[in-house]
């Protein structure tokens, strides 16, 4: 190694030789962004730039002098890459101050914390998600239909001749209609509402007419695929943003070992110049070790448990399991009876004999149309706090609390949303009493448009949770903070300004996401409504947040929470891919009404697209759908994940060669450092210590 | 005072500490020691040009270490020993940890990051440790 000769040279004094500074191509230029930045390879004929070097800038300038003595002719060119470097780097600085938000989100991070702030950039990154996936339906489903029916040649799709009893559909036929059924219309989908491009049932015109013979567009089919490749879009699009926050965690898991070092080095922000945010700052800090702290004592206290406890503790946890189970199941009982009856129910019908005034009938079908919003939205707030409350018998670590606490209330969430599907498709598919089905497929007296009233249930639930945090922003936060602020009371200062509580908002928004992607296929103009909401919600939730909340005290870590969105979010994805799954592939299309009058299944229009394709197409096809393909991919998948695993352990073990490697090169260090001063008689230059730290990186 | 012909003009530490960037930070007489020339904390226009060089964006990974390392060095002495872990982390948490889970911490740090055994904490253990922090790089920054 040419290392110690080098490093002896150094501490003498002499300037090591400059013949390799000048500017190079750098990977990562140093960029606070880049996760990659730390996984730098240096290997020694990198050449590092004069301004990365830790020396006093009069030692820069000499450098620098004797450098540009020894120039050469290739040297002319090096300002020409630099300008293009530059200016990429140049483009790369701009482009970030045009993104949406930037500035309100800086203020966001500045006053509550990067745990917060990473919410608002979730809740952007879905906005542009929706925004994406409603510009896909818009384009391929809303315009060709809107400019056909304009000019009119479409063909109506008609329905097989021997199902014309199925066909009794009238949505615009009302009669006389209330005022206030205007409204109710306008908040559930129904009535003025149900007959237009915002539901599946307006969609029913079909092949265009066209004056070619060979290519139409047919519009059953773009509705088809234009929802398939939305889905996979979706898919490709939340992976592709969610890896960055993937391999944080990963690292992140790797490291929890370096906890405590990190957060005395790393854990103070030198940008802080706020008195007050200092303040907190500190505080936080307290915070942060002493919980630190007790995760450690519990963790050395379960390690301590005798047998006998640790039985007992098992026995309690287990209960403790039980009765969350069997709330959960009685949660969702309660949803499935109110879907049912509320699906069940004729508005206009009165359920107390004298209950015919006017303002009375209004609110009972108001109430009832929203029955199973109600009720899932009711337990998503209570039963959390219960599960709260029973989570202090089970005696867990302060972290593994905070997963479980989450675990539980995502199971309630999809249970419920998963449960109301459930209850809309035994009510269609007739599951209690198969004579009301056997005529067309599904229950036409009670659902002759099937798929738009599941779209309506869908807009249902997506409005119902708009209005709820509204009102809960209005009518709670608002007051909450006036209260504390005028009302100087003992009790009101213990109650405080609310905090921002981040896994519980992540939480509703990932749900609302859900309830978007599963209407999707049923109310093709959900993204467009959840754009909408989430940018309302965007602006309503950062005024509320910065009028009225205080920064909360058990500060949210913001890197292992992307990591938390996306697994929720991807959750939410893969669940909502089971019903659309079901509706293409099983269920009995409506015969009133929709672009699939004509066939058993949609899917049965991809099959007709297959089969219309030229021979050696469809051979392609139909080898790529048959079991065999089926086995060897999974056989190809297996291999590749075995190779992988290898490779990466491979690596984890060089990691560790290296460590190791690390750790004697310090105690070479340490020990010819010694023999050095014993030999010059203990002279050391207060710059020895740069000039060591130049030797370790510039090794030639 | 033209400080590009007089390189001798130096500013008191007071004032640097009273600047509204390194006014709340715990470490700013320290930080204005190491970037002195003499550790007396006074700074010439090339050892502040050179102390915002260091905490802006552009500086890699590697330079902020190495300042990072004397900075957090409270008696100069080429390694973080527990002196100055107590010291870090009184200034971090305004003196409100009890002593005892000071020395708790203190202990669990250096079990954490110490490689070669030594009860503290040498340069390599510092980059080390650093290197698998990936959120050193935006607190170490200083924005002007």
């Amino acid at each position: 190694m040419a290392g110690p000769i080098a490093a002896m040279e150094a501490l003498h004094g002499r300037a090591c030789r400059v013949s390799s500074i000048s500017y190079c191509q750098h990977p990562s230029s140093g960029c606070p962004d880049d996760v990659d930045g730390f996984l730098w390879g240096r290997d020694s004929q990198e050449e590092i730039p004069l301004r990365f070097m830790a020396l006093s800038m009069a030692e820069k300038r000499k450098l620098r002098q004797s450098e540009s003595h020894s120039a050469g002719t290739w040297d002319l060119w090096k300002p020409q890459r630099n300008y293009l470097r530059n200016l990429g780097t140049n483009i790369q600085n701009t482009l970030v101050y045009t993104q949406l938000w930037r500035g309100s989100l800086t203020v966001i991070a500045g006053r509550f914390g990067s745990g917060i702030q990473s919410y608002f950039s979730f809740l952007r990154f879905l906005i542009f998600l929706n925004l994406l996936v409603f510009l896909l339906c818009f384009c391929f489903i809303l315009v060709p239909t809107i400019i056909w029916q304009h000019l009119g040649n479409l063909t109506q799709i008609q329905a097989p001749p021997n199902m014309t009893d199925c066909l009794a559909y009238d949505p615009l036929q009302r009669g006389l209609v209330q005022f206030y059924e205007y409204i109710l219309d306008v908040l559930s989908g129904t009535g003025v509402l149900e007959y237009t491009y915002l539901f599946y049932g307006y969609y029913n015109l079909g092949v265009e007419q066209a004056v070619r013979e060979k290519t139409s567009y047919q519009l059953p089919l773009a509705y088809l695929l234009c929802m398939l490749f939305c889905q996979l879009f979706c898919l490709i699009f939340v992976i592709r943003n969610s890896v960055e926050g993937f391999k944080q965690r990963l690292i992140q898991a790797e490291d929890s070992e370096l906890n405590y070092s990190r957060k005395a080095f790393c854990g103070w922000d030198f940008n802080l110049g706020d008195k007050k945010a200092a303040n907190l700052k500190q505080s936080g800090m307290y915070y942060e070790f002493v919980t630190d702290l007790e995760e450690d004592r519990s963790k050395l206290h379960a390690a301590g448990r005798t047998t006998m406890q640790r039985f007992c503790i098992i026995f309690i946890r287990l209960m403790v399991n039980i009765v969350v189970l069997a709330l959960l199941s009685a949660a969702v009982a309660l949803v499935y009876y109110a879907t049912t009856y509320s699906q069940e129910y004729i508005p206009g019908s009165t359920i107390f004999s004298d209950v015919n005034k006017l303002g009375l009938e209004f609110v009972q079908d108001f109430i009832i149309q929203y029955l199973p919003s109600i009720a899932i939205g009711g337990l998503n707030f209570l039963l959390p706090l219960l599960f709260n409350s029973i989570m202090a018998v089970e005696q867990y670590s302060p972290s593994t609390r905070i997963s479980i606490m989450l675990g539980r209330s995502v199971l309630l969430r999809f249970a419920s949303l998963g449960i109301l599907l459930y209850a809309l498709w035994s009510g269609i598919t007739c599951y209690e009493d198969k004579e009301d089905c056997s005529l067309c497929g599904y229950n036409d007296k009670m659902y002759p448009c099937w798929e738009t009233r599941v779209g309506q249930e869908m807009y249902k639930l997506a409005v119902f949770a708009f209005f709820t945090t509204l009102m809960v922003t209005l009518l709670y936060q608002f007051p909450r903070k006036l209260i504390v602020k005028y009302c100087n009371f003992r009790i009101t200062n213990w109650w405080g300004e609310m905090e921002f509580d981040v896994p519980d908002n992540v939480l509703t928004t990932v749900y609302e996401q859900t309830v978007c992607w599963v209407g999707l296929y049923y109310c093709p103009l959900l993204p467009l409504l959840n754009l909408l909401k989430y940018t309302m919600l965007f602006y309503i939730k950062k005024i509320a947040l910065l009028n009225t909340c205080r920064p909360a005290t058990r500060p949210f870590r913001a890197s292992s929470s992307k990591f938390f969105f996306y697994v929720v979010l991807l959750l939410g994805f893969v669940l909502s891919c089971i019903p659309i799954g079901y509706t293409i592939t099983s269920l009995t299309p409506s015969r009133a009404c929709g672009p699939f009058k004509n066939d058993d299944r949609p899917w049965d229009q991809i099959v007709a697209m297959v089969e219309a394709f030229p021979q050696w197409l469809t051979v392609i096809v139909n080898f790529l759908t048959s079991q065999l393909f089926a086995i060897l991919i999974f056989i190809v998948s297996c291999l590749l994940i075995s190779y992988v695993m290898i490779v990466s352990s491979t690596y984890q073990h060089t990691c560790d060669l290296l460590k190791e490697q690390l750790t004697a090169l310090g105690k070479d260090h340490a020990f010819l450092l010694g023999r050095i001063n014993a030999a010059s008689g203990g002279f050391t230059t207060k710059s020895s210590f740069a000039q060591k730290s130049i030797f370790v990186r510039r090794r030639h | 005072m033209d400080y590009t012909k007089e390189n001798d003009v130096k500013l008191p530490p007071q004032l640097i500490c009273n600047m509204p960037e390194l006014k709340e930070n715990p470490f700013k007489q320290r930080i204005a020691e190491v970037f002195s020339d003499d550790a007396s904390g006074n700074l010439s226009f090339n050892d502040f040009v050179d102390m915002f060089s260091v905490f802006s964006e552009m500086a890699p990974r590697d330079l902020k270490a190495f300042y990072a390392f004397k900075i957090y060095d409270f008696n100069n002495d080429d390694f973080i020993c527990k002196e100055d872990l107590r010291v870090t982390l009184n200034k971090l948490t305004r003196d409100e940890l009890a002593q005892e889970e000071v020395t708790l911490v203190c202990d669990k740090v250096i079990d954490e990051a110490d490689l070669d055994g030594d009860e503290k904490l040498s340069y390599t253990d510092f980059e080390n440790m650093i290197s698998r922090a990936p959120e050193f790089l935006s607190t170490f920054h200083i924005r002007i």
